[in-house]
């Protein structure tokens, strides 16, 4: 049953690489029609790693959330559904795969690189806190990337007015509805997955205090944690206090994604952790 | 606030003393040698515990109680102020009065007054407060972090059922990152424990019923089980990790005098254990055998118990000794025998006076965030002027919903004109 997990998840990367090759050939050569097609192809690798998911929690008794394998194949497969809801929801995010795809295929092959070999889980992992601990810090990163994937289009679309309005006041672009309702989209997600990082932090000191016996240890990844939280508090700040609006917010709410990625890569790397018994 | 999350930063990145393993950070020194001295010599290997640190923690935090109890006092004497750009959203000759204009307003869920100087909507004015509510709830948070660093404790102790705090082999206390030893304010009996191995082990099978006698208070009695912890009086007993087996152990010197009794531990992960034979002068080298683990689970064992004994006084390699449960062994002056077999577990007993406070400013910030993120203020004014009447927006962030509320209104007022 394993092995067969273990195949579907292999053919949801490829469904999701190929998915992203769309993407970016719908987005560079401005085919509506290719990008259509990835997100089809996309459903087709929602489904084949839901079926991988639901054999292997079958065959462990164990939810998606122990070792690196099976922590990544849930945050994709989060940050997919979410995709396909929100682009359903609103057609004008449908261009923000160019921005999640490739996101949800890195995981998925980071995730496929690591021991596939089944973990047990502990007694002290049978928390309630811990299962909102893990199931908030999915939708937070969700929404977290849907916001960029968001100002990705706002970019795109605001480039694409500019060039249309060759002479007409460079302040017309911002007056675009398609436009505001992007910015407001991203501002949303932001928001959203800033109110759930706090909730994530809040449960895991929970979680914490019953597994190991304190809140706060100080952790690498605890640490990351509230770096990130920290680093999206300042942009909200910077968009509502200093009024960072339009193609100045989509760079910023671009940029603290980027960090806070490139921290945890850097963390991973560098420092130890006993997150990584979890994590891998 | 830079320099704080330089400090994150670093936390993040280099390893800590305390928050990772010793033999981890022990390993993370080998492998970058020149990295981890400079590291050592600078202190940031143990930020947290520094006082500049600290410091600068406190500082933001009492620059924030500062702003927030600013914003406060100005918010409770005149109200949430409209910030953001304002939107001109056009001028409608109404005529003298704009009437109609309330009603259109409280449709769309404006609170409306109306003065000399026109027509002044606003809705969604619980946004601010939300603001104000989630700085307040982080100032909250901080001052539990102080109580807490100043008041916490923990205390650790292997006990196995039956057994009382009191007759313990030790109860280590830490305060700020030291262990020392310490009596106990209460007295705790552990009367009965059941444990489970896991993977199969289920939390609920991980349980130990205790009787608690406080000075002055009454008896009380409580299971204390797995993540899930038995609070008395603000002291929490918790049942931690590692647990094992305890063998009870009689020594019976041969001069008549009374038997001697004791218990060694045996962790689950390693069942072996180092002891001295009271009495008899003996240091022992025991291992557990056969299926002790469903002797402890109440479960018929498949293989009979064994608990092997190499006696390390006896001269040079001594061959060890197996005993099986109620068997005895002559040993220098008298016999051991091997009475029992108990199940034993770690408990955490702590105290700490600043978490309601946390808990109490964590949950504040996190409504307060809830309803500064998503309710948006909006404020609306139509005033006269020389043309007719000029209707104004502003709002601090939202775009695109409200420039599409603002349209619709001014539809329906031009309407309402006609």
């Amino acid at each position: 049953m394993i092995e067969v997990a273990h195949g579907a998840y292999w053919a949801a990367l490829g469904a999701n690489g190929i998915a992203t090759v769309l993407y970016a050939i719908g987005a560079i050569f401005q085919r509506r029609q290719v990008y259509q097609a990835g997100t089809g192809v996309v459903v087709l690798g929602l489904a084949l790693l839901t079926a991988s998911m639901v054999l292997r929690w079958g065959a462990t008794g164990h939810g998606p959330y122990l070792g690196r394998y099976e922590a990544l194949g849930s945050y994709a497969w989060v940050l997919m559904v979410s995709y396909l809801l929100l682009q359903w929801k609103a057609p004008l995010l449908r261009l923000a795969g160019v921005c999640v795809i490739p996101v949800v295929f890195l995981l998925l092959g980071a995730g496929v690189l690591s021991p596939a070999a089944p973990q047990f889980e502990s007694p002290a992992m049978k928390s309630a806190w811990l299962w909102i601990h893990v199931g908030m810090a999915k939708i937070a990163l969700a929404s977290l990337v849907l916001a960029a994937g968001a100002s990705v289009v706002y970019l795109r679309r605001a480039k694409a007015l500019r060039k249309a309005q060759v002479g007409a006041p460079a302040s017309g672009a911002s007056w675009d509805i398609g436009l505001g309702r992007l910015e407001e989209l991203s501002v949303r997600l932001v928001s959203l997955g800033f109110l759930l990082l706090a909730v994530v932090i809040g449960a895991g000191a929970l979680w914490a205090n019953t597994a190991w016996g304190s809140y706060w240890s100080w952790d690498p990844i605890e640490v990351w944690a509230l770096t990130t939280w920290v680093f999206y508090g300042l942009a909200l700040h910077f968009h509502r206090l200093w009024h960072f609006a339009g193609v100045r917010w989509a760079w910023v709410n671009l940029g603290t994604l980027a960090a806070s990625g490139l921290l945890f890569i850097v963390t991973r790397l560098l420092a130890l952790s006993p997150h990584w018994i979890y994590l891998g | 606030m830079g320099l704080f999350l330089a400090c994150l930063l670093l936390q993040a990145l280099l390893p800590q003393l305390g928050a990772v393993p010793r033999l981890q950070y022990a390993l993370w020194e080998a492998r970058y040698p020149w990295l981890a001295q400079g590291v050592d010599v600078l202190g940031l290997n143990r930020i947290a515990s520094t006082w500049w640190f600290w410091g600068l923690g406190f500082t933001l935090a009492g620059s924030l109680a500062l702003s927030t109890g600013r914003r406060a006092v100005a918010m409770i004497r005149s109200g949430p102020s409209p910030r953001g750009p304002q939107l001109v959203l056009g001028v409608i000759p109404l005529g003298e009065s704009p009437q109609g204009v309330p009603a259109i307003l409280r449709h769309h869920g404006y609170a409306t007054s109306i003065s000399r100087a026109g027509v002044e909507g606003r809705k969604g004015t619980a946004g601010p407060w939300g603001s104000l509510l989630f700085h307040g709830g982080l100032v909250l948070l901080f001052l539990g972090v102080l109580v807490s660093a100043a008041s916490r404790f923990r205390g650790f102790v292997e006990l196995a059922s039956d057994q009382a705090f009191q007759e313990s082999s030790g109860y280590l206390v830490e305060r700020r990152g030291v262990l020392s030893p310490r009596g106990l304010d209460f007295n705790a009996t552990v009367l009965e424990m059941g444990v489970a191995f896991w993977p199969d082990a289920s939390v609920k099978d991980i349980w130990a019923q205790v009787v608690v006698r406080e000075e002055g208070s009454p008896f009380v009695e409580g299971v204390v089980r797995r993540n899930q912890n038995l609070r008395v009086r603000g002291t929490s007993l918790t049942l931690g990790s590692p647990f094992g087996a305890a063998a009870l152990l009689q020594y019976t010197p041969s001069d008549g005098s009374g038997p001697l009794q004791g218990y060694v531990h045996f962790p689950a992960e390693s069942p072996q254990n180092r002891f001295t034979i009271p009495g008899a002068g003996l240091v022992a080298e025991a291992e557990l055998l056969g299926s002790w683990r469903q002797a402890l689970e109440r479960v018929a064992p498949s293989s009979p118990l064994v608990l092997r004994l190499t006696l390390v006084g006896e001269g040079n390699a001594p061959p060890p000794h197996e005993l099986g449960l109620g068997e005895s062994l002559a040993v220098a002056g008298g016999e051991l025998t091997f009475a029992g077999l108990k199940p034993w577990a770690l408990f955490m007993v702590s105290r700490d006076r600043g978490l309601p406070i946390m808990i109490l400013g964590g949950l504040i910030a996190l409504a307060g965030l809830a309803l500064a993120l998503f309710v948006a203020p909006r404020w609306v004014w139509v005033r006269p002027t020389e043309e007719g009447w000029q209707v104004r927006g502003q709002t601090p962030w939202e775009g695109a919903s409200f420039r599409s509320e603002m349209r619709r209104i001014m539809v329906e007022m031009e309407g309402s004109r006609q």
